[in-house]
């Protein structure tokens, strides 16, 4: 399965879980495009583009999105509230966010579904479950779902119709 | 916490009119690794009844999984979609979208309907497995689900 032409934001604050998420994925030979967003407040201009640059279709160029619900400036649960609160505005068309955090409480869990995240994983503590969970999560979000369509282009690009 | 992790069987709703499909999906979550019940609705309408617990189906454990097919008699799946997505009691349920449509448009119709997640099933049999058995590995073992009440 050939997911290589395909991109991960993985909004993680935590140098280490990135390392092992990096070392995850290069073990099983998955060699997708990996963007690291360290707090809520770089994941939102990753998607949605800087107050000067507004990106037309939030987050086109990933396919999925992880996220970790502690994190510093905007948590997971403040930027899925955001997220959720842009739909209307072309929501269908966004990228998956799935969970992927330490915290396994109900109400984290039940409130990160209600506000639109397609599924909730719990980090595992210990390095070879680590490592198997995020093989299967990125094999099963890249290679066996099928994401939402990029809205058409339609003739214009985002620098020109704004020179 | 979730099903798994307390010991309970993951209870499956497969919302599907294709007896083929039924039975492979039924020998596929049979020989997977995670206890599981499935209950099969074979139209869109027994689907509801089922997750609202109507007339015979009093007795319906709450599904922690809804595998969906699009095109089905009495009520559509994008119909029955949209009512569970806007229902407070049913909405959290993770919806897998599993059919035979490749359109873009029920892709799109699908994700503004608040599906979790979409699948064309492959016309191959040993693929289908394999895509069942995807899903199972996927939901059943990796994924914490919201605790539905009953």
């Amino acid at each position: 399965m050939d997911i290589s032409h395909k991109t991960i934001l993985l909004a993680e604050d935590d140098p280490n879980d990135e390392e092992l998420f990096r070392q995850a994925i290069a073990q099983a030979n998955i060699n997708c495009r990996v963007e690291v967003a360290r707090d809520g407040e770089e994941l939102m201009r990753y998607l949605f583009g800087t107050a000067d640059q507004r990106r037309v279709e939030p987050g086109a160029d990933i396919d999925l999105v992880l996220l970790d619900l502690k994190m510093p400036k905007l948590n997971g649960l403040q930027v899925l509230t955001v997220m959720h609160n842009a739909h209307g505005a072309g929501h269908e068309h966004a990228p998956p966010i799935v969970v992927f955090t330490s915290s396994d409480a109900e109400q984290d869990v039940s409130t990160a579904y209600d506000l639109g995240a397609v599924s909730y994983v719990a980090k595992p503590v210990t390095h070879g479950r680590f490592v198997e969970t995020v093989q299967q999560l990125v094999i099963y979000w890249l290679g066996v779902n099928r994401r939402a369509p990029r809205r058409r282009q339609r003739g214009a690009s985002w620098a020109s119709t704004t020179s | 916490m979730n099903r798994l992790a307390m010991g309970k069987a993951v209870e499956i709703l497969l919302v599907e009119d294709n007896p083929g499909d039924v039975r492979l999906t039924l020998e596929a979550l049979h020989e997977g690794k995670v206890k599981n019940n499935l209950a099969v609705a074979r139209d869109g309408e027994e689907a509801l009844a089922i997750l609202r617990r109507h007339g015979p189906h009093a007795g319906a454990p709450r599904p922690d999984l809804i595998l969906l097919d699009l095109n089905l008699p009495k009520k559509d799946g994008r119909e029955v979609l949209a009512e569970i997505k806007a229902d407070p009691e049913l909405k959290c349920i993770p919806v897998v979208v599993l059919t035979t449509s490749k359109s873009e448009e029920d892709v799109l119709r699908s994700y503004e309907l608040n599906a979790n997640c979409y699948i064309t099933k492959p016309v191959d049999l040993e693929q289908f497995i394999r895509v069942v058995r995807a899903i199972e590995d996927f939901w059943l073992t990796l994924v914490v689900l919201p605790h539905v009440d009953g």
